[in-house]
C-alpha cells in the first residue's frame, strides 16, 4: 500500500500511538509492582497497603486511558505522588532486605507515573506533564527515603525512562514531513491511476462499439457487389451514422448498464456546472492534500452564482477546508450545498477539535476576517459554530440569481 | 445541523502490517530511531560491564556477551536502513536471538558472583531492542518476541537467585528481570498496533474518497473518450459512409476505399487496445516536457504488455517515481528508458483495467470479428511476431540470472535515466519514492554510474490469476 499518512495527520497519529505505548509501559510496571509487593507481603503483612496503592494507580490509569480527561490525569498525578511516597516508605522499611534506595522495585510506580505525559495532545504538553510527574515522583520518593534507614542512591531507572519518553515525544512532535512533496505526489499518482483505469474502461468500451459499428460497416461495404445499395446495407448504414452522431452513446450505455446491473445504486453523473465551479476546484485542492471531503446537496445550484461570486465562495470554502487540515486533527470534512429561491448556502462541517471564539491565533482571525469579509462583501452572511472537542460548522450563505421553482427541473446543464 | 458523516466499520489491518509497510514515507521519518537505540544499548552494555567488573568470574564470556550485543545492535541499525527495506521477520528474530545469547553469556560470566538482577545490562538491552522494532514489525510478532525473551530472562533470574545479594523470594527476581524486557516490549507492540490501525483507517477512507472522486469525473471522461474516438475516425470515414448512403449506390472505387478504410481504422483500434497505463503516463510526461520547451525522447520497451499486470499500488508507485524523475533538476529529457521484461508468462488479458474499480457492465476485450481480422495484413502480424521474439529473447536473458518457478511470473521494470545532479542531492530527492517502491515491489536495485541512474525492481504475480 503506497498511500501514506498525509502531513496533517502524522503528528496526531504518532502522539496517539505514543500514548498507547506509554500506557502499556505504565500498566506493566504497575502490575509487576503489585505482584511483587503482594509476594513480599506474605512475609511482611504491613506491605498490603502498597498493593492497594498500586491497584488504585492502575485503576486511575485505565480510567484516564479510556476517557482521556484532564481531571483523570490530575487525579492520577496526585494519587500517584502519594502512592509513590507510601510505596517507597513501606517497601524500604522492611528490615534487612533492600541495601539501598535505588531498587528497581521502588522505581516501578515512579516510572508508571511519568508515563502520564504520553497522553499529551501536543509534544510540549506531553513533556510538561511528564516533567511534572517526574519532579513529583522524585520529590515524594526523596522525602520517603529520608524517613527510612536505607542510604539514598540516585534512581537512574526513572531518570532514563523519563529521558527516553521525552525524547520520543519531541521526535514525534517534530513534523519532518511537512515540507516533503512526495506524499502528495503519491496521492496524486494513485488518483491519476484511478482516473486512467476509468478512462481505459470507457475507451475499451468505445473501441468495442466502433469495432461493432464502423469497422463492421466498412467490411460489409468492401464485401458488397457494386451497384445500388441493398435495403439491409442502407439500414445498417443509417444505424451506424445515427449511433456515432449521437455524442452521448458512451455515457448512455454506461448509465443504462449501470442501472441494469445494480438498480439500487444509480450512478450520479455530475454536470459540468459543478465540475467547473471554483468550489469544486477548492475541494479538489484540499483533497490533493489528503483531506477526505464528502460533498452532498444540490451541487448544480452553484450555476446561479456569477463568476466573481463563484470565485470568492470558492476561496472562502478553501480557507475553511485548509483550517480543517491545519487545526481540526481529523481526516475528513463534509461540504453540503443547499439552495432556496434567492440564496445558496454551503455548510462546511468537521468533527475535529473545534475552538472557542476567544482564541486569537492568526488563522482563526483569518477565518473570521477573510472568510467573513469575503462573503459579506457579496452580500452574504457567515455563521460559525464551534467549541473545543465538538467540531466546527461554518455556514456560508450568499445571494444567488433568482429562479422559479419550475426552472429547476428543466434547467439545462452548461 | 449536520455533522461530518460517521465513517462505517472498516476492515481490519492485515496481520503482517507494520508502520514501515503501510506508510513507507512515514517509516523513512522514524528509521533514525534504530541507530540511536543501538548506540544506547552498546554504550550501556560497555559502561555496565566496566562498572561491575568485580562481579565477573569469566572475563572472556563477559567480553563475548558485550560483543554479541554489539552485533545485535549493529544488525538492528543495518536492518532498519531505508535502502534495505522492508524490515523482515528474520531480521527481527536474529536481533532478539542475538540479544538472548548475549544475556545468557553475561549470566554465565557472572555466575555465582552477580549481586543484583536489576543492573544486568542484557535484559535492559533486550527491552530497548524490542522497543526499536515498533515502527518496523507487526504488533503480534513484537508481542511474541517480547514474551519469549521475558520467559528466558525470567528463568535465568530464577536459576541465579540462590547466589544473589538480596534475600527475597526467588520469584521476585524473575518478575524484576521480566519487567525489564516486558515493559518496553509491550509498549513497542502497543505503538505498532495503534499506528498501524490509524494508518489503515486513513487508507480505507482515502481509497473510498479516490473512488468517489473518480466517479465524479465519469461524465467528462466519457465525453472526452467519445470526442477522441470520433476525431480518430478522421474526416474520412463518416463523410464516406454518409456519401454512400446519400448516393444509394456502391461503385468499385467505393469498395476499394471501404476496404482500405476498414484496414486503417482496425489498425488504429488494435494499436489503441495495446496501449497501457505506462504509455499514457510517458505520453503525458512527454507533453509536459515539450511544454517546458524541452525536446523529450522517452522510450518504453514493453513488448509483452507486462505493465498491464501491475496492480494499482504498483502503478502509483512506479508512476510517481517516473514523474519525480522527469521533474528533477538536471534531468536529461532524451535519456529516459523504461523497459519491462521478465520470466514466466506474460499477462493474459487486456481488460485488467476494468477490474480494479469494479466498473459494472464494462465490456471486456473488443469483440473479435473474423472478417475484419482477415483484412489485417501480413505486415501487422509480422510486426507483432517480431515484438514477441524480442520479448522472448529478453525474458530468456533474465531467466538465466534468476531461478524460475512454474506458477509465478516475475515482471522486471528497469528505468534508466541521466540526471546530472550531485549524487547526495539525487539520493535525497528520490529517497521517499524509493521507499514506496520497496513497499510494493520486490528486489529494488539502484545502480549509479554518474550521471546515469538505473532503477530495477520486480513485480511478482501468479500466472493463474493474471493480476497480483
Amino acid at each position: 500500500m503506497s498511500l501514506g499518512l498525509p502531513g496533517h495527520l502524522v503528528q496526531l497519529t504518532l502522539t496517539r500511538a505514543l500514548a498507547r505505548a506509554a500506557h502499556w509501559f505504565a500498566l506493566t510496571c504497575l502490575m509487576a509492582a503489585a505482584v511483587s509487593v503482594a509476594i513480599l507481603s506474605l512475609n511482611s503483612p504491613e506491605l498490603w497497603v502498597t498493593v492497594a496503592v498500586v491497584v488504585a494507580m492502575g485503576a486511575l490509569l485505565v480510567l484516564f486511558t479510556r476517557r482521556r480527561r484532564i481531571a483523570f490525569a490530575i487525579a492520577y498525578l496526585v494519587v500517584g505522588t502519594f502512592g509513590v511516597y507510601i510505596f517507597t516508605t513501606t517497601v524500604l522499611s522492611v528490615p534487612n532486605v533492600f541495601p539501598a534506595s535505588n531498587m528497581f522495585l521502588v522505581a516501578m510506580p515512579k516510572m508508571a507515573l511519568i508515563m502520564v505525559g504520553g497522553a499529551g495532545i501536543t509534544a510540549v504538553g506531553g513533556v510538561l506533564w511528564s516533567t511534572a510527574a517526574f519532579i513529583l515522583a522524585e520529590a515524594a520518593a526523596f522525602l520517603a527515603i529520608l524517613i527510612t534507614t536505607v542510604p539514598y542512591r540516585p534512581d537512574l531507572f526513572t531518570l532514563c525512562t523519563y529521558l527516553v519518553l521525552v525524547g520520543a515525544m519531541v521526535l514525534a512532535g517534530i513534523d519532518r514531513r511537512a515540507s516533503n512533496a512526495a506524499q502528495p505526489a503519491i496521492h496524486r499518482a494513485v488518483q491519476d491511476g484511478a482516473n486512467r483505469q476509468l478512462r481505459d474502461a470507457l475507451d475499451t468500451r468505445a473501441i468495442a462499439l466502433l469495432n461493432d459499428t464502423t469497422v463492421a460497416q466498412l467490411v460489409a461495404l468492401s464485401l458488397a457487389e457494386p451497384g445500388p445499395l441493398s435495403p439491409g446495407l442502407t439500414a445498417s448504414l443509417n444505424y451506424t451514422l445515427t449511433t456515432l452522431h449521437d455524442t452521448n452513446w458512451l455515457t448512455d450505455i454506461d448509465a443504462r448498464t449501470n442501472t441494469a446491473a445494480q438498480p439500487t445504486n444509480t450512478e450520479k453523473l455530475y454536470s459540468d456546472v459543478w465540475l467547473s465551479s471554483a468550489v469544486y476546484t477548492a475541494i479538489e485542492r484540499c483533497r490533493d492534500r489528503g483531506l477526505v471531503v464528502e460533498v452532498t446537496g444540490d451541487r448544480d445550484a452553484l450555476a446561479r452564482l456569477d463568476a466573481g461570486s463563484d470565485r470568492d465562495v470558492g476561496l472562502a470554502v478553501q480557507h475553511c477546508l485548509v483550517n480543517v487540515i491545519l487545526h481540526a486533527g481529523v481526516a475528513s470534512a463534509e461540504v453540503a450545498v443547499e439552495s432556496d429561491l434567492s440564496t445558496i448556502s454551503l455548510l462546511i462541517t468537521d468533527a475535529g477539535r473545534g475552538f472557542t471564539e476567544s482564541e486569537s491565533a492568526s488563522d482563526r482571525l483569518g477565518l473570521r476576517q477573510s472568510v467573513r469579509r469575503r462573503i459579506e462583501q457579496l452580500g452574504g452572511s457567515v455563521l460559525i459554530w464551534s467549541r473545543p472537542g465538538a467540531g466546527t460548522n461554518v455556514r456560508l450563505t450568499v445571494p444567488a440569481a433568482q429562479i422559479h421553482p419550475q426552472d429547476r427541473i428543466k434547467r439545462p446543464t452548461v | 445541523m449536520t455533522r461530518a458523516t460517521p465513517t462505517p466499520r472498516r476492515p481490519r489491518a492485515p496481520a503482517s502490517a507494520s508502520q514501515q509497510r503501510l506508510d513507507p514515507i512515514g517509516g523513512l521519518a522514524v528509521w533514525p530511531l534504530a541507530p540511536v537505540i543501538s548506540a544506547i544499548v552498546v554504550t550501556y552494555a560497555v559502561v555496565a560491564t566496566i562498572s561491575r567488573v568485580h562481579e565477573i568470574a569469566l572475563g572472556e564470556l563477559a567480553v563475548a556477551s558485550v560483543a554479541v550485543l554489539i552485533i545485535a545492535a549493529a544488525v538492528l541499525a543495518w536492518a532498519a536502513r531505508p535502502d534495505l527495506a522492508p524490515f523482515t521477520r528474520i531480521r527481527a528474530i536474529v536481533i532478539v536471538a542475538l540479544g538472548l545469547v548475549a544475556h545468557l553469556l553475561a549470566a554465565v560470566s557472572t555466575w555465582q558472583f552477580n549481586g543484583m538482577i536489576q543492573d544486568d545490562f542484557a535484559p535492559i538491552g533486550l527491552g530497548l531492542l524490542l522497543l526499536a522494532l515498533a515502527p518496523f514489525r507487526p504488533w503480534k510478532e513484537i508481542l511474541v518476541l517480547g514474551v519469549c525473551s521475558a520467559a528466558v530472562v525470567g528463568i535465568t533470574a530464577l536459576v541465579q537467585s540462590p547466589f544473589l545479594g538480596i534475600q527475597t523470594p526467588p520469584v521476585l527476581f524473575a518478575i524484576i528481570a521480566m519487567t525489564l524486557v516486558l515493559a518496553p516490549g509491550l509498549a513497542s507492540a502497543a505503538y505498532s498496533r495503534q499506528v498501524v490501525n490509524s494508518i489503515h483507517r486513513w487508507q480505507t477512507d482515502a481509497r473510498r474518497a479516490i473512488r468517489a472522486r473518480t466517479e465524479e469525473s465519469r461524465g467528462p471522461l466519457a465525453h472526452e473518450v467519445v470526442d477522441h474516438r470520433l476525431t480518430n475516425l478522421g474526416a474520412d470515414v463518416l463523410p464516406f459512409l454518409a456519401d454512400v448512403l446519400a448516393r444509394q449506390e456502391l461503385t468499385a472505387a467505393d469498395i476499394k476505399r471501404a476496404r482500405s478504410l476498414a484496414f486503417q481504422v482496425r489498425r488504429v483500434l488494435v494499436a489503441e487496445v495495446d496501449h497501457t497505463w505506462l504509455d499514457d503516463l510517458i505520453g503525458r510526461e512527454r507533453i509536459g516536457l515539450t511544454e517546458r520547451g524541452l525536446n523529450p525522447l522517452c522510450v518504453i520497451a514493453d513488448p509483452d504488455r507486462r505493465a498491464t499486470a501491475f496492480d494499482s499500488d504498483q502503478r502509483a508507485a512506479a508512476g510517481a517515481m517516473i514523474v519525480a524523475l522527469c521533474t528533477l533538476k538536471g534531468f536529461d529529457p532524451t535519456s529516459l528508458i523504461v523497459q519491462i521484461d521478465g520470466s514466466g508468462d506474460a499477462p493474459t488479458d487486456t481488460a485488467l483495467v476494468t477490474q480494479a474499480f469494479g466498473l459494472r457492465g464494462a465490456l471486456p476485450t473488443p469483440a473479435t470479428d473474423t472478417t475484419t481480422i482477415a483484412i489485417v495484413t501480413a505486415a501487422q502480424e509480422q510486426a507483432a511476431a517480431q515484438a514477441r521474439t524480442q520479448a522472448r529473447a529478453q525474458a530468456q536473458l533474465h531467466s538465466q540470472t534468476r531461478p524460475r518457478r512454474d506458477d509465478r511470473a516475475v515482471d522486471t521494470i528497469t528505468i534508466q535515466v541521466v540526471i546530472s545532479l550531485p549524487p547526495h542531492q539525487r539520493r535525497r530527492a528520490l529517497r521517499p519514492y524509493l521507499s514506496v517502491l520497496r513497499a510494493v515491489f520486490t528486489r529494488v536495485r539502484v545502480t549509479s554510474q554518474h550521471p546515469l541512474l538505473t532503477l530495477e525492481f520486480n513485480a511478482e504475480r501468479t500466472t493463474t490469476k493474471g493480476i497480483k
